[in-house]
């Protein structure tokens, strides 16, 4: 065995629209590999994971780096917008700051101005910091392919996707007015970590009791990432102390994750309860 | 296969052909020369091959060298004048943040970074700035201490 | 005794001043040439075949696809090119380590063939044309493992998996203990740990026709390398150069001679060009070197009144494949451990155990198991006594002049009033026992670390100092500088003495052909050897100085002194002529007798007292002075744990370090404040996992090998205890290690102060730290019912 500091050769392809990437994917079937911001497939490209002879590239389509506002389906963003470009847009930062926050605190600078919204939700990990961010707000995804496009809910894309299509844009519609947002992770080390868990959930009490709910969990199987056991369980409920104990203990009951070099899936269990209640502690008491 | 690419690094502008599994930091260092930024980890995970590209603060080792096409960058080698050090490298001697020095170059254009984006960081502001790099040697505490005084001494002029 | 004893700020002008570090700039502005860096006309590129086996005889290489492929230009195996009878190894009696092995591999990752080729994609190319038959071999991970009735093997003519065994037993402790009022007994451990170096190990080899080897590479102790090469290539010293270059941090884990510089040398003559071998990230963790696993299990005796009455240690350590320098490991835990705690009864038995895993080398941090379990045995007693945790360690804690149980003396130590000074600082009193609502706690922790130990011939240094006609000089030291600020101690030292400026002195260090052999930065014998040496040297040229601006100014030497950077009659009234040093150096070449400066020095070490024939430095018969120095500190820290997650976050360190004169404030304290970073994360972070089916280590990456970022730093204030040593030069002492090894146990009792549960074994991690607290509540809950 020997140990690579280069990455292995590849056929470079750098398409300049959505639908000559869509051919290049068609005509060279199963044998392309695409790559948004690069952070995480150059990463395993060095590690010899997941290599294919052919890697496109899709930071020349400048058209999907892109940040938008409609008043009918509210925000709509490119999957190539690098993460930071979403915390710093204007547009985002007062049409729905809840997102433009949760990007803020993602990862690192670096990460931020080089990963993209669409690489982070494609890349399908279980600590992808967005998707539980994006499955709370009840974003889409738009999905393309030689046919056409279709619209599926960002919490369904991973079983909806097929080899082949890209992601190309995601819509975010703008929170209700007084919903109520809470996010809570936990990392060995903060900002440097992935989150090993995290909870995003945002809420609509009225007279006292939650009419509506969307909580997401992170580092989680992406099946098991929205809590729909708890929603039901908080649905119609005056959300109490107990309430929202129950609700994180049926959270972590429910879902599938996984033990990893450090930590174990039991205690991983345990921590899910824990940023699943304070998740909603905060966005109660907010 | 190689390609032409064309990008300007340090305010000069540089014509080379590169194959295109080769990284920017491959490029910067053995092509051109400039072996300041470090290979320190090679995945992302310390920030020392960190460079600023049009203006954003980047990972070189984790960036092909052809997307560096028709690109602004700036590596450590870029900010002194001469012999004449930049604010923040000679705030980072003052301060004793330097000891074997293999994760300044990274920290430092990391500073860069911050303080052009923010020209009077908070200490929180400069912690979060630079919380994608490693060092073994300093313990971060002059790092931190150095950064905030070059930002002060810089008062806003970039 | 040296004549400055007891040392006077007053008479000096650069001792005690925050000076910046001499190669500061260069490193500032990208342009320090690291090995890495280099690039030589017609250098060609190494790459190494490593072992997929933790454990296998090598029973056939096949390298002739390799050797066709255009472009390669040399193929070494251990088979072919190994030189026989080549072993390595710090001490004699335990060498075992055949850098490029012909007959059996012993962990995952070990080297069995190299390359060299005109550039890397085709070095790899030709990497995978090798083929290598393995007879794979059962293999042992852990030290309980490998101790087993019946285990395999790492080294067949070690049973047991035994590397080395060290005894020392003074008074009658079973005596002692059983007449004891309280014994207390634990059980510790630490994981291993690995150095996480920033620069990923590389080494450039440029072989000459004539015979002789240029090697660049990261190393702490040059000779030790040199040594290291000669036994294994068996080429003559002089043939073997180690040039001098900066290098990307060290900290313990660049002590040895690695396989890689071996491996370099050889492609490097086969090829007849140059060969640069860089590591990859992984390829350094996996394969170069780790700190051991520790058991350290302790029983101490008490009177009711605190006194210690005897400790009894038994210590285990994991050596990996190789004893390598994992050896020295066994005995210095013991150098560092019988200099806190006063123990008239004392025995420690310790083992080095092989595992087929990394190797295991020397750490600024790993002398952290023995104060660790000190300083929670001390505040577990002080409960169980009814006496002040302060109180207790005042009344056990070692003073100078006392002498250890394996008869060394401590020439000084500031370790009691380290003790009063970080409890002072922080609150210590006022906080303990009060903060647990808050989840918070405080606890205290001592350490020290020893400089110098013995080396035979190796225990120190020779320094020479060359004058040029203007008076500007190059001073020439074995040692090296790893970044710490060794360079500008030597000049800082050198212009002291010959009271001239920093800028007129120049230091070329670490060359092991244009200096002399020096112990190399290891053991801490940086200042207390290697600058011992050179202010003896400058004080050597300063008197040929003197006497040649004596006899200029038609004086006796006495009565020259040297102001405002001239010599001057000393008391004379009206200024009189000065004369510059560059005068006083032309003047003696014009004479024959060119100005220039020697100096040795030898570390204080000395069993003769004890009739000890050291052939075997170590073993149980081993008494005398056995360290030049001793350093001591105490850190007090402040957390807030997370009860819900077991997460704890360090709040504020509090650090009394007692490392005697303190040459160059700004500098020590960023050494003290990396040393605090390698405890923090060693304490609560990093963490190895080997996979227990293939032997495959799972954690060799920054993400995975959790070392701390500016986020896990908390806020830190640093004391220094300014009490000088009669023996080392201005009563300096080294000030980065030894004061922050009682981390740990601050940590451990810190942990127990806010949420009342004891931890015994590094690292503390969230999940091992919730499993307590859990079980401390369902206990509780259970007692309530």
């Amino acid at each position: 065995m020997q140990y690579h500091r280069r990455l292995p050769k590849f056929e470079y392809l750098a398409p300049k629209t959505v639908e000559d990437a869509i051919a290049m994917l068609g005509s060279k079937k199963g044998e392309v590999r695409i790559m948004a911001g690069g952070t995480i497939v150059v990463h395993q490209m060095k590690e010899r994971i997941g290599n294919r002879p052919y890697l496109m590239s899709l930071k020349l389509i400048k058209d999907l780096d892109y940040i938008s506002f409609d008043d009918k389906k509210g925000l709509r963003i490119g999957a190539m917008a690098s993460l930071q470009s979403i915390a710093d847009s204007s547009v985002v930062n007062e049409k729905c700051s809840i997102l433009a926050n949760a990007c803020r605190k993602l990862y690192t600078p670096q990460f931020r101005n080089m990963g993209t919204i669409g690489g982070n939700l494609s890349c399908r990990f279980a600590t992808a910091g967005s998707i539980p961010v994006l499955i709370a707000l009840g974003a889409e995804v738009d999905i393309v392919n030689g046919e056409g496009n279709r619209t599926v809910l960002v919490e369904d894309f991973y079983k909806e996707m097929k080899d082949g299509e890209l992601l190309a844009h995601i819509r975010v519609p703008s929170p209700p007015a007084h919903a109520k947002w809470g996010y809570h992770k936990f990392a060995v080390r903060d900002h440097y970590d992935f989150a090993t868990v995290s909870a995003a959930t945002l809420i609509n009490i009225v007279a006292g009791k939650c009419t509506d709910v969307r909580l997401a969990l992170g580092g989680v199987t992406l099946p098991t990432m929205r809590a729909k056991k708890s929603e039901n369980l908080l649905s119609g409920q005056a959300v109490t102390d107990d309430m929202i104990a129950k609700a994180a203990q049926l959270a972590s009951e429910s879902c599938n994750l996984g033990s990893d070099v450090y930590f174990s899936a039991d205690y991983k269990k345990e921590l899910l309860k824990v940023v699943a209640k304070r998740a909603l502690k905060d966005a109660v008491g907010a | 296969m190689k390609q032409e690419m064309k990008f300007i690094v340090n305010g000069e502008h540089h014509a080379v052909q590169v194959e295109t599994h080769r990284t920017l930091l491959e490029v910067l260092r053995e092509t051109l020369g400039l072996t300041g930024s470090k290979e320190m980890c090679n995945k992302g995970d310390c920030g020392g091959c960190s460079v600023i590209m049009d203006g954003k603060l980047v990972l070189s080792c984790l960036t092909l060298a052809i997307e560096a096409q028709a690109k602004e960058i700036t590596t450590i080698e870029g900010l002194a004048d001469g012999n004449v050090l930049h604010p923040i490298q000679q705030a980072f001697v003052d301060h004793g943040a330097i000891q074997c020095g293999y994760c300044s170059p990274g920290f430092i254009i990391a500073a860069k970074a911050i303080i052009d984006k923010t020209p009077n960081p908070t200490i929180d502001e400069i912690k979060e700035g630079i919380s994608n790099h490693v060092c073994r040697c300093t313990g971060y505490v002059q790092i931190v201490e150095a950064i905030d005084a070059a930002a002060k001494n810089m008062g806003g002029s970039r | 005794m040296s004549n400055d004893r007891f040392y006077e700020f007053e008479k000096t002008t650069l001792i005690g001043k925050d000076l910046p570090r001499v190669g500061s700039v260069d490193k500032a502005m990208g342009r320090a040439r690291y090995a890495g860096d280099m690039v030589l006309p017609g250098m060609l590129y190494g790459k190494t075949l490593r072992s997929p086996h933790a454990h296998a005889r090598i029973k056939s290489i096949d390298t002739s696809k390799a050797e066709k492929i255009i472009g390669v230009k040399a193929v070494v195996t251990g088979i072919h090119d190994t030189p026989r009878g080549g072993v390595f190894g710090i001490i004699p009696h335990t060498r075992d380590h055949i850098l490029l092995p012909y007959d059996k591999v012993r962990y995952m990752g070990e080297e069995v063939a190299a390359v060299a080729a005109v550039d890397e994609d085709t070095a790899e190319e030709a990497i995978e044309a090798i083929k290598v038959e393995y007879e794979p071999l059962p293999f042992v991970l852990t030290w309980q493992d490998a101790m087993k009735e019946g285990a395999p093997l790492v080294h067949d003519h070690r049973p047991q998996n035994m590397a080395a065994h060290y005894l020392v037993n003074e008074g009658d402790v079973d005596a002692a203990l059983r007449n004891s009022d309280y014994v207390w007994e634990n059980e510790f451990t630490c994981d291993v740990a690995s150095h996480a170096l920033p620069e990923p190990f590389t080494v450039v080899c440029d072989y000459e026709p004539s015979g002789k080897f240029n090697f660049w590479m990261q190393t702490q102790c040059p000779f030790q390398v040199r040594q290291g090469l000669h036994n294994t290539m068996k080429a003559p010293s002089s043939d073997i150069r180690l040039h001098s270059l900066p290098m990307g941090g060290a900290h313990g884990g660049r002590s040895d001679t690695p396989p890689a510089a071996l491996i370099a040398g050889l492609l490097s003559r086969k090829a007849a060009r140059p060969v640069q071998i860089k590591f990859s990230r992984e390829e350094v963790e996996d394969c170069m070197r780790d700190k051991a696993a520790k058991v350290w299990k302790m029983k101490v005796g008490f009177k009711k009144d605190g006194t210690i009455t005897g400790r009894d240690i038994y210590m285990l350590l994991e050596a990996g494949a190789y004893a390598s320098s994992a050896i020295v490991e066994l005995w210095v835990p013991l150098l560092i451990d019988e200099v806190l705690w006063r123990a008239p009864n004392y025995r420690y038995d310790a083992f080095l155990i092989y595992t087929n895993k990394t190797i295991s080398s020397m750490m600024r941090t790993r002398a952290h198991v023995g104060p660790m379990a000190m300083d929670v045995c001390l505040d577990q007693v002080s409960e169980v006594l009814g006496i002040d945790p302060i109180e207790l360690r005042l009344k056990n804690a070692m003073l100078t002049n006392e002498i250890t149980p394996s008869k060394s003396v401590i020439t000084s130590s500031a370790l009691s009033e380290s003790i009063v000074m970080a409890a002072e600082k922080s609150g210590y009193k006022e906080k303990r026992g009060k903060l647990s609502h808050l989840k918070r706690g405080i606890g205290i922790g001592s350490g020290n670390m020893q400089s110098m130990f013995y080396m035979g011939f190796r225990a120190g240094s020779t320094a020479f100092i060359k004058f040029n006609d203007d008076g500007s000089c190059t001073v020439f030291t074995g040692n090296c500088d790893l970044g710490q600020g060794n360079q500008t101690m030597y000049k800082q030292v050198t212009a002291e003495v010959l009271g001239i400026d920093m800028e007129q002195v120049k230091v070329c260090f670490g060359d092991t052909e244009l200096c002399y052999q020096d112990p190399g930065d290891y053991s801490m014998s940086a200042l207390v050897i290697s600058a011992h040496a050179i202010k003896k040297a400058a004080e050597d040229a300063n008197r040929r100085l003197l006497e040649v601006a004596g006899d200029i100014l038609d004086v006796s030497w006495e009565e020259v002194e040297m102001r405002d950077k001239k010599y001057y009659v000393r008391f004379r009234l009206g200024k009189g002529r000065g004369v510059s040093i560059g005068e006083v150096c032309r003047t003696a070449f014009k004479r024959g007798k060119p100005i220039f400066g020697f100096g040795d020095y030898r570390a204080r070490i000395d069993y003769s007292d004890f009739g000890v024939d050291i052939k075997e430095p170590y073993n149980e018969k081993t008494y005398g002075q056995k360290v030049t120095a001793y350093s001591f500190g105490t850190t007090v820290v402040e957390i807030e744990v997370d009860a819900e997650t077991g997460k704890v976050k360090v709040l504020d360190i509090w650090a009394a370090n007692d490392c005697g004169t303190v040459l160059n404030p700004m500098l020590v304290k960023g050494n003290m404040h990396g040393q605090l970073s390698f405890m923090l994360g060693q304490g609560l972070l990093e963490k190895n996992v080997w996979d227990s089916k293939t032997g495959s280590k799972l954690t060799s990456d920054f993400r995975t090998y959790k070392v701390p970022t500016v986020n896990e730093t908390p806020n830190i204030e640093c004391y220094f205890m300014n009490k000088p040593d009669p023996y080392t030069p201005y009563g300096a002492k080294e000030g980065s290690l030894g004061f922050g090894c009682g981390l740990h146990g601050a940590l451990s009792n810190a942990i127990y102060d806010a949420v009342g549960v004891r931890v015994y074994d590094v690292p503390f991690t969230p999940d091992s730290l919730l499993k307590l607290i859990k079980e401390k509540e369902a206990g509780e809950k259970k007692s309530s019912k």
